[in-house]
């Protein structure tokens, strides 16, 4: 009972996200390397760098997709704010709670035609139309799988948000949902404060939401 | 209705013809209809022009030129899903999908413009229509096209012209392979960055068609041209091609249109392809080339190069071996 | 229905998702299925996952994630600070000479990054508080800083001119140099620009001068202090103007050595992006040892963020731009406008103000994806070459960079200096989207100065 309460709370899905951002991170370090050693190889010993770049390309996809869970963790993918920034705040989670539904509208449909893509590469194994053949069942997984990860995590903001709204009306500020950010500056500002004594309050930019969740290990003992 | 491809099926083919709306794909810029505008272009303007004309504007064949609808590799992915009905289309771009599509670039397979035309009545050209039609299309006209292979210094001719450590650009995963026997690296670059690439030096050779040549505008960049009017190891079958589904949508009436518009086009589509090779040469060689031309006993040399290329896909493509033979048939080898 | 009343219906309903706040990229994503669903056969709906996919499946952008990342590895060192100081250093004798070494530092930043936040943040978080202390205006010196770091885009390596080559099918090698002498150009009228401000402010105000606080915590260490029209202006000797210029030998080393590899044949600019964060880790990592494990990992996630964001409004942009080409959309438009026989320097005129208003509320990402497959066979079809085209379309992203409601530089600067009021930024950066405008006439008046040096290189 405890068990499937935790899991229609989605909250582990905040984990999965955050573990898909290393598994990102990895992945840009590889496609670097990858990269290099083809430029090197080519320049230097006169190698063929037919895989470096076909794969670089496929560890890139994988960042968009796979990494879209994390972004959409951290507020990564940017929105106009314009008018609903200047709701109350409930009503503002209120609005944030719908569009989330289409965003999970869209996530699916996504998932939905990307899984066909890929099963029929699975049954008929396709390979890329390049001499590095690379098996399309396992490229053509990216997407789906991506795109599932996200969904899980749209279902956990929106059963947090669910959740607030119900609650007492102090907590609906702490709405996980409610952390608007924007990638671009606020990791912008992020990095550039890394090197920097002096902490600087980008409130209001910066990317992590007011009231992150607890990670995962500390949430099982709160339950 | 539109997209032509859904409902209907065979028992379209007895009913009353509808109009209809056919989307041809390719990846030529659109026709012009002047000097140097791309064959390939024109042949797919001309069609539809003709089946306009003959079907009193019941079949309107709409162009999407330059890859405007889909990516070119991703042509055939958009026939067998619906969304685009005819295309003229490379076929080896879909052979990660359907192996067998590779006998089509096969290095040192076809020599010339003489051998590539025998297929179509020979029974190599029975076998691919059988193999293409199981996997979703139909050809509407034959095409070919002979490559070329433009370097920045001393021509390539032979496989001996391939200095260790040279990179090359080519098209056709067994194409490839065999340039990579021959000692070249091997550079996966799009097409539209072939110009920059061989101007920085990023790439020393590439081996693409002759139309592409010309229209990369590479005659800026490169030293030699090995033209395939005597010989070339690369000749790539981009035939047009309408999808089964589509076709099957289609009433008598119209697909008998479309299969003979297609076959009045095919006089035009293997000699404007032979005259583009003409044509191409001499804008190279006046732009002050070295044009060069490659002699039996070179290709002979490739054709010794690319066997372990002919017989990796007879054990590798479902009806690899079956295919191969018949098409060493049809070059009488 | 006609093909440009659906195209407007698209739009429409594209505007009304953006203003729900939804995510950009998802809201394409929805516009995308709602068009599918309204104006073509369902079954096109099968391709949505395919296109999605193949849209990213594409050598070009990986440049994007790589750029992204050397330009965030930099923005962490001490990179910022140096070239910020070598500037003041040689020119402090000169009347805004502290905004002017922001502008330049500014612009040596932004050819080691892709981003124009990223070179707003970098330079502005020293910049900022030094001319504040210095006695420059609070607008001045936002303003500066906010228009400075918009060059990040326009001087190679730049995200957005990746994303154009792509969309438009023209050479990324070829569009970098093409920034090269326009970025120089705008570079040096933000610096008449500040000239006139600081000018200008001078003579009307009586302002007495601050006590020279903190002066020296950011700059090379300058000998002397003294007063000079109303500002605080450090002494620097010989010797220490050209030790600051030292100690920025490194960096500029590096933009020399990143623009070698793509230029002089060795890679492309993919691989030049890769081959970039290689050795800017080494050079912060090993040599100035800056980087420590976490910071290293914290700029592999906020890279990922960054590439996500952008890559995925790209990839839901692709769906939007091929359902609008199933619809005939934007060739019907370069018809209409082609027939309308205007004087095609009229139809720039209009591509550019409708870019401007798009600018006020969308990133520069976005409107580039969504808007260069539908303008590309108009530009062309009007005879206008689309490198220069893609320059001028950068420098309306920069205008839009720098207007209210939406910029993201007016937000950069928000986050580092927020005791200054967002209307003393929004006042000290509106007057560059002027000074960008004059770059536009510029460029159409010489376009030679976008096509001379891809010419001269390629
Ligand atoms: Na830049
Ligand atoms: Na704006």
């Amino acid at each position: 009972m405890r068990l499937l309460k935790y899991l229609l709370s989605f909250r582990w899905a905040n984990a999965l996200s955050e573990v898909a951002g290393y598994l990102s991170g990895l992945a840009l370090v590889m496609a670097t390397v990858a990269m290099v050693h083809g430029v090197l190889s080519r320049y230097l010993f006169g190698q063929p760098t037919v895989w470096q770049t076909e794969v670089s390309i496929y560890l890139l996809i994988f960042v968009t997709f796979v990494g879209a869970a994390y972004g959409l963790k951290h507020h990564a993918h940017v929105g106009v704010d314009l008018l609903v920034g200047r709701l109350r705040v409930r009503n503002r989670l209120v609005v944030r709670i719908v569009t989330s539904l289409l965003v999970l509208l869209v996530v699916v449909a996504v998932i939905w035609t990307s899984f066909d893509t890929w099963w029929e590469a699975v049954e008929g194994d396709y390979r890329s139309p390049t001499a590095l053949r690379a098996p399309l069942s396992v490229v053509y997984a990216i997407l789906p799988l991506g795109m599932l990860l996200v969904a899980f995590q749209l279902m956990a903001f929106i059963v947090d948000g669910l959740r607030t709204l119900l609650s007492s009306r102090s907590e609906t500020e702490h709405a996980a949902l409610l952390g608007q950010g924007n990638a671009e500056l606020a990791s912008a500002i992020e990095v550039a404060s890394s090197d920097m004594d002096t902490a600087v309050d980008a409130a209001g930019t910066a990317a992590t939401p007011p009231a992150e969740p607890l990670p995962a290990d500390e949430r099982h003992g709160r339950s | 209705g539109c997209g032509g491809g859904d409902g209907g099926g065979d028992a379209a083919a007895s009913g009353d013809c509808e109009s209809t709306t056919l989307r041809l794909s390719h990846q030529w810029p659109a026709a012009t209809g002047e000097e140097g505008s791309d064959f390939r272009a024109e042949l797919a303007q001309r069609f539809a022009d003709k089946v306009a004309e003959q079907t009193d504007d019941q079949v309107e064949v709409k162009i999407f030129p330059n890859s405007s609808l889909v990516k070119s590799t991703e042509q055939y992915d958009a026939m067998q899903q619906g969304s685009v009905d005819l295309s003229v289309f490379p076929l080896d771009y879909a052979s990660g999908r359907h192996p067998d599509f590779s006998i089509t670039l096969m290095p040192a397979m076809v020599r010339n413009h003489e051998e590539a035309q025998a297929w179509q009545d020979a029974e190599i050209g029975k076998r691919l229509e059988k193999v293409m039609e199981e996997n979703g299309s139909k050809v509407l006209t034959w095409v070919w096209n002979a490559g070329a292979v433009g370097t920045k210094g001393q021509p390539v001719v032979s496989p001996g012209d391939v200095k260790p450590g040279m990179t090359m650009r080519a098209a056709g995963s067994y194409v490839e392979r065999m340039l990579e026997d021959a000692g070249a690296g091997i550079s996966s670059l799009p097409s539209n960055e072939i110009y920059t690439a061989m101007q920085t030096g990023v790439l020393d050779a590439a081996v693409t068609s002759t139309g592409s040549f010309a229209s990369y505008n590479l005659q800026e960049q490169v030293k030699s041209f090995t033209s395939p009017t005597e010989n070339t190891f690369w000749f790539m079958f981009e035939p047009l091609i309408i999808s089964t589904e589509a076709f099957d949508g289609l009433c008598k009436q119209q697909q008998d249109t479309l299969t003979s518009v297609g076959q009045e086009l095919q006089d035009f589509a293997y000699s404007a392809s032979e005259e583009d090779d003409q044509r191409v040469a001499k804008v190279f060689s006046d732009a002050g080339v070295e044009v060069v031309t490659m002699d039996d006993a070179a290709f002979d040399e490739w054709r010794q190069l690319a066997r372990k290329q002919w017989n990796a896909f007879a054990s590798s493509a479902p009806n690899g071996k079956e295919l191969l033979d018949l098409a060493k048939q049809a070059s009488g080898k | 229905m006609n093909s440009l009343t659906t195209g407007a219906i698209i739009g429409a309903i594209g505007l009304v998702l953006f203003l729900t706040g939804m995510p950009i990229a998802f809201a394409l994503g929805l516009t995308a299925i709602i068009s599918i669903l309204l104006f073509l056969d369902p079954d096109e709906f099968e391709l949505f996952g395919k296109l999605l996919f193949d849209s990213t499946n594409d050598f070009g952008l990986l440049a994007i994630p790589l750029f992204v990342l050397m330009g965030n590895l930099f923005g962490g060192s001490a990179a910022s600070r140096q070239l910020f100081a070598a500037g003041e250093a040689w020119l402090n004798r000169i009347r805004g000479g502290l905004g002017m070494s922001s502008v330049l530092a500014c612009a040596v930043f932004a050819a080691l990054t892709g981003s124009s936040p990223a070179t707003a943040a970098a330079i502005g978080r020293v910049a900022v508080p030094e001319m504040q202390a210095r006695g420059y205006s609070a607008r001045v010196a936002a303003g500066a800083i906010a228009a400075g770091g918009t060059l990040g885009i326009l001087i190679p390596p730049s995200v957005t001119l990746i994303l154009y080559g792509i969309a438009a099918e023209v050479s990324i090698g070829q569009l970098f140099a093409a920034g090269i002498v326009p970025g120089i150009l705008v570079t040096i009228l933000f610096v008449v620009w500040i000239f006139i401000a600081v000018s200008a402010e001078a003579r009307s105000s009586q302002r007495e001068a601050r006590a020279p606080v903190a002066a020296g915590q950011a700059s090379a260490g300058p000998s002397d202090t003294g007063v000079q029209g109303g500002y605080v202006t450090p002494e620097y000797t010989w010797g220490e103007r050209f030790r600051a210029l030292l100690r920025t030998f490194p960096f500029l080393a590096l933009i020399v050595a990143i623009l070698g590899v793509l230029y002089a044949g060795i890679a492309t600019p993919s691989e030049a992006a890769a081959v970039g964060v290689v050795l800017v880790f080494v050079l912060i990592a090993l040599v100035y040892r800056q980087l420590k494990g976490r910071q290293f990992l914290r700029v592999l996630l906020e890279t990922t963020n960054q590439s996500t964001m952008i890559l995925l409004i790209t990839a839901f942009s692709a769906v939007i731009a091929t359902v609008l080409s199933f619809l005939s959309v934007p060739q019907e438009l370069a018809m209409l406008v082609t027939e309308l026989e205007v004087n095609r320097w009229l139809v720039m005129l209009v591509i550019n103000i409708l870019l401007l208003v798009m600018g006020l509320f969308l990133p520069p990402v976005s409107i580039i994806v969504m808007v260069t497959p539908v303008l590309l066979p108009l530009i062309v079809g009007l005879g206008f070459d689309p490198i220069w085209f893609g320059i001028i379309m950068t420098l309306n992203m920069e205008m839009g960079l720098i207007t209210p409601p939406v910029g993201l530089n007016l937000y950069v600067l928000k986050g580092i200096a927020p005791d200054v009021p967002i209307k003393e930024i929004l006042v000290g950066a509106l007057p560059y989207v002027v000074v960008l405008a004059v770059g536009i006439v510029l460029l159409s008046v010489f376009p030679s100065l976008v096509t001379w040096l891809p010419g001269l290189l390629f």
